[in-house]
């Protein structure tokens, strides 16, 4: 970028004198600041060096070489530009981008309203609010396993001790994997290499969402889900696993050989998965070049035809020259001068806001362009084919002699084919004047090329004028070599004052709300369209806009559930006893049934049996079915009553997980606590 | 008999029992492996989903000699064993051989037939003999039973014996085909296909018996892993304590399931066996020697479901899972 955004304005009013008449000398801010050198401030700018000053083979356009009659044969500020003009035109463009007045279709938001610009606005901080917050999140997430990133534990708890923990941890960074693999390949444990090198492939595809690698997955699912998902790659992938398994469990030999091979297709198949993305990324690269190159601003403004050093020399003077990319609607008394040039898109409005400026004391220089200028400038551009063939010099700029005040005398030259053409004045109306019958003075040639006018200028009530170049050859760099151009230019801008501020095809792009933003890029076709995909999208695949709950099963629900649900209303309830002398009755007539009782149906013959069964103690299992049948004894202690129901309730609860697990090891042989 | 010859000539039976029986590619994929693994299976599936088809197929390809035994409930156990009968003129007890003196046997709707009758194959599948009258007469090899039953119909059925059920290899489910497969099954009828007239189809006999044997015996030389024994008892250990499950399985069904997965090996063509083979086959050769919780039969918990959270829970051997 060649200029600085200005964010904000300098500050501090341009004060402008009002011109009596035009032809006197105008008391001007350019009064404030001090002259200096012009011819060594050029020479200090063409000291750093310029690609077309230093390239003889620097490419020229036709309009540049037009220049080449007019610069010195041999310039030491600029050596190399001779000879690159020794080979004519080479170039039909560089760089730079003409700003097309495009015709498509677009779409008039209308007119937003303050509520609902400011509702705009709300939802756009909330937005990049969340952004923010999902990417600080991400960022907070990423770095706090920054020392184990890429470990994970492979059980949960603390570790018996660091061998048993090294060797739960699993790799999981694709590269690192590689990279073991291959140090493992160079110090011979070819076994080692190949697992390493198959768990990359895996880690890849699982981080790709093709695989998804679990503890009871066998690789014989990874093979099918790679088939499923990306068939083409499915007989790779299982060559790579048929040469791993006959490792793991063929009882083969990991080789070398067998290791390079699978680490060929390895490499391979993660090559592949990049392939894939090779469309986007080259579709994202052409984006990026075709936007790098219509913006190409740079390389245009450093070559003959740019401004760069126009700007850099103008700096140097004193002049704050910058950029403008607030919309000319806006202008203020902040600017003291305005340099219109031809890439400017100027609307009604800021023709009528750049009007009043001028009438508050601002000085306009229009130079050249394409544009139909409005009537209270008193001028207009003409474009003429050029008088002078390309190897002659065009007759040089002079300042008339009713402008001697005015301009100093000085000998510069630029190409022709164009002029401007002084046009019946019109006064400006209210409110851009405060007398708007009265009538201004008329436009007046400041400069001429033989008697033809190259550049006019109009005064106006209040001190401000408008300057009209029929181009803008003086404000290009390969201009500054030629005779007094520079010092012509300076003379020009001075009565302006030292803020000047240049405009171009980004001035005006600046929006004040998303939605004149989105008029002007002309994306309201684009995001109508995406948003219409995005609906279609959700509708397509059934998205949810709210909280998903699983759809209400009409079927009936599973006895578990009925016993869940009847044991939690137990607990609601602390009604733990209660469920657990039903369940002991239960038990007992389980047991009373399944249990081969030699010695009669009591408690005794029951806890004997299911003790010779299970191995436990008598007096265990007779305390067991003892405690399932005796209630216990109620608290009447309000205080205590909750205490000691509590303490119950865990004991309550103890007994029926042993009373469950006597039941079935006595009775059934199983082993399963209870749920 | 290496393992690319077998999976050869694998491939060939698959390619001509596929001639015949349309869109049952897992059934008859697994009933090969039976086969090979000297197992027997049993087909459970509705009426006219080709189970004796496939059977009668699976023999004339295997150049076996195949017997059909239908099921009734009248049906006495002699009437599959064959007996002594008194030879009035030699005036001696001579044995009538029964329909098990075969290499493939077919019992048709084998539930259809009262446990005691059921009962008589027991030693004919385990021992590969039968003992009739104090004598034991071997039957032909290879021998293998499959059978099949109907699992809707409950009327006039006796549900097979879990000592019966265990001696099966596999238990297959035969399931409907899907709409492309149907249509191929009427296109093959429009084109004159008889299930009824097999000669007409002109199936190769791609086997011998002998060659059968061999293949059988060549399986058991397939190599495997110490972890994927381990994969193996694991699998069927947790059967055992599994909550869903009145009785978890046998020790015969972790043999079924390494012989099942050697000779799945073999049919993929490999000489080892990898985890995978196991995964595919636990449901087959688990799911007929579990029995399940009342309570989970309420819920409408099947066995399949027991087995399949069974095989999510084991760790798979080599895994490089956490």
């Amino acid at each position: 970028m060649l200029f600085v955004v200005a964010a904000t304005a300098t500050g501090g009013a341009a004060a402008t004198a009002p011109a009596s008449t035009p032809a006197a000398p105008v008391s001007t801010p350019a009064d404030a600041f001090p002259r200096k050198d012009v011819a060594a401030l050029v020479k200090e700018v063409f000291a750093t060096p310029v690609p077309f000053c230093t390239n003889p083979r620097y490419p020229l356009t036709k309009d540049e070489v037009r220049w080449c009659a007019l610069i010195p044969k041999q310039d030491p500020r600029c050596p190399e530009l001779a000879r690159a003009c020794n080979r004519g035109a080479t170039a039909e463009i560089v760089g730079r981008r003409v700003r097309q007045q495009q015709s498509s279709t677009s779409i008039k938001f209308p007119s937003a309203a303050a509520p609902v610009r400011i509702f705009l606005w709300i939802l756009l901080a909330v937005g990049v609010a969340f952004l923010i917050f999902l990417l600080a999140r991400q960022a907070l997430a990423q770095r706090r396993p920054d020392k184990e990133e890429a470990i994970e534990v492979a059980a949960p708890g603390a570790p018996d001790d660091a061998a048993a923990a090294a060797a739960r941890q699993v790799e999981t960074d694709v590269q690192r994997l590689l990279e073991r693999a291959r140090a493992a390949a160079a110090r011979g444990d070819f076994g080692a290499a190949l697992d390493d090198a198959y768990a990359a492939l895996l880690r890849k595809l699982e981080g790709s969402g093709i695989v998804t690698v679990e503890s009871h997955r066998t690789n014989g699912d990874h093979v099918r889900d790679v088939g499923r998902q990306l068939p083409a790659l499915r007989p790779r992938m299982q060559a790579v696993v048929s040469n791993v398994e006959e490792v793991q469990f063929g009882g083969s030999a990991p080789t070398e050989s067998r290791f390079r091979s699978v680490m060929l297709d390895v490499v391979g198949l993660l090559g592949e998965r990049l392939a894939a993305c090779v469309p986007f990324i080259v579709a994202v690269g052409l984006a990026g070049l075709l936007a790098g190159c219509s913006v190409d601003r740079d390389s245009w403004e450093h070559s003959t035809s740019g401004r760069v050093l126009v700007v850099d020399m103008l700096k140097r003077y004193g002049f704050t020259a910058r950029e403008r990319l607030a919309s000319l609607s806006k202008l203020d008394a902040s600017v003291s001068s305005l340099l219109l040039l031809p890439d400017t898109r100027v609307e009604d409005a800021d023709w009528n806001a750049i009007a009043k400026w001028t009438g508050e004391g601002g000085t306009l220089i229009v130079a050249g362009g394409p544009r139909t200028l409005p009537e209270w400038i008193g001028a207009t551009i003409v474009t003429d084919a050029p008088a002078a063939p390309a190897s002659k010099s065009p007759p040089p700029l002079t300042v008339p002699p009713e402008q001697a005040d005015r301009l100093p005398k000085l000998t510069a030259v630029v190409p022709d084919g164009s002029r401007v053409q002084i046009t019946t004045p019109a006064p400006r109306q209210q409110p851009y004047s405060e007398d708007g019958d009265e009538e201004d003075p008329p436009a007046l040639p400041i400069i001429v090329r033989g008697s033809t006018p190259y550049a006019v200028e109009r005064t106006y009530e209040g001190g401000g004028r408008a300057i009209v170049l029929a181009d803008d050859r003086l404000l290009s760099n390969v201009s500054l070599l030629v005779d007094d151009n520079a010092r012509l230019l300076v003379e020009l801008l001075r009565p302006g004052g030292p803020k000047l501020e240049l405009t171009g095809e980004l001035t005006g792009l600046v929006s004040q709300d998303p939605i004149t933003s989105v008029q002007r890029g002309r994306l309201a076709p684009a995001i109508l369209q995406l948003l219409l995909l995005i609906v279609l999208f959700f509708i397509y695949k059934g998205a949810h806009f709210g909280r998903p709950v699983d759809p209400i099963a009409n079927s009936r629900r599973a006895f578990s559930e009925h016993a869940r649900a009847i044991g939690m209303q137990y607990g609601r309830r602390r009604a733990g006893r209660h469920a657990l002398e039903i369940y002991g009755s239960y038990a007992l007539d389980r047991m009373r049934e399944r249990l081969n009782l030699t010695g009669g149906k009591g408690l005794l013959a029951v806890a004997e049996e299911v003790s010779t069964r299970t191995g436990r103690p008598l007096g265990d299992v007779m305390r067991v079915l003892v405690e399932s049948r005796a209630p216990n004894q109620r608290p009447t202690d309000p205080e205590r009553d909750a205490l000691v129901q509590e303490a119950n309730a865990a004991k309550d609860l103890a007994t029926l997980r042993d009373l469950y697990t006597l039941l079935q090891r006595g009775t059934l042989g199983g082993s399963q606590p209870p749920r | 008999m290496n393992a690319s010859v077998l999976k050869d000539k694998l491939d060939r039976i698959r390619a001509e029992i596929g001639r015949a029986v349309i869109g049952q590619e897992e059934v008859i994929e697994h009933t090969l492996i039976a086969v090979l693994a000297r197992g027997h299976v049993l087909l459970e599936g509705a009426p006219g989903l080709g189970k004796t088809l496939l059977v009668r197929t699976l023999g004339r390809v295997l150049g076996c000699e195949s017997k059909r035994i239908q099921f009734t409930p009248d049906l006495m156990p002699s009437d599959v064993t064959g007996g002594n009968v008194f030879n009035q003129q030699r005036g001696a007890f001579e044995f009538l051989r029964g329909p098990v003196f075969t290499q493939l046997l077919l019992a048709d709707e084998i539930n259809r037939a009262p446990a005691k009758t059921q009962s008589s194959l027991l030693e004919a599948m385990q021992e590969r003999s039968v003992t009739i009258d104090g004598t034991t007469r071997p039957l032909p090899e290879p021998f293998f039973v499959i059978a099949t039953q109907n699992p809707i119909e409950s009327q006039g059925t006796y549900p097979l014996p879990e000592a019966q059920l265990d001696r099966f290899l596999f238990k297959l489910d035969v399931r409907h085909p899907n709409t492309a497969n149907e249509k191929a099954i009427l296109a093959s009828h429009l084109a004159g296909f008889d299930a009824s007239a097999l000669d007409r189809v002109g199936l190769a006999r791609v086997t011998t018996p002998e060659e059968l044997v061999a293949m059988q015996t060549a399986i058991r030389g397939v190599r495997v892993d110490d972890s994927v024994l381990e994969y193996i008892a694991d699998i069927v250990g947790r059967t055992r304590s599994h909550r869903s499950l009145y009785f978890g399985a046998s020790p015969r069904a972790s043999i079924a399931l390494l012989a099942g997965a050697q000779a799945r090996a073999v049919s993929a063509g490999r000489d080892f066996v990898i985890p995978d083979d196991v995964k595919a086959l636990a449901p087959a050769a688990i799911r007929h020697r579990v029995g399940l919780q009342p309570d989970a039969e309420i819920e409408g918990v099947s066995a399949d479901d027991c087995v399949a959270e069974i095989l999510r829970e084991v760790r798979v051997p080599a895994t490089i899972a956490a």
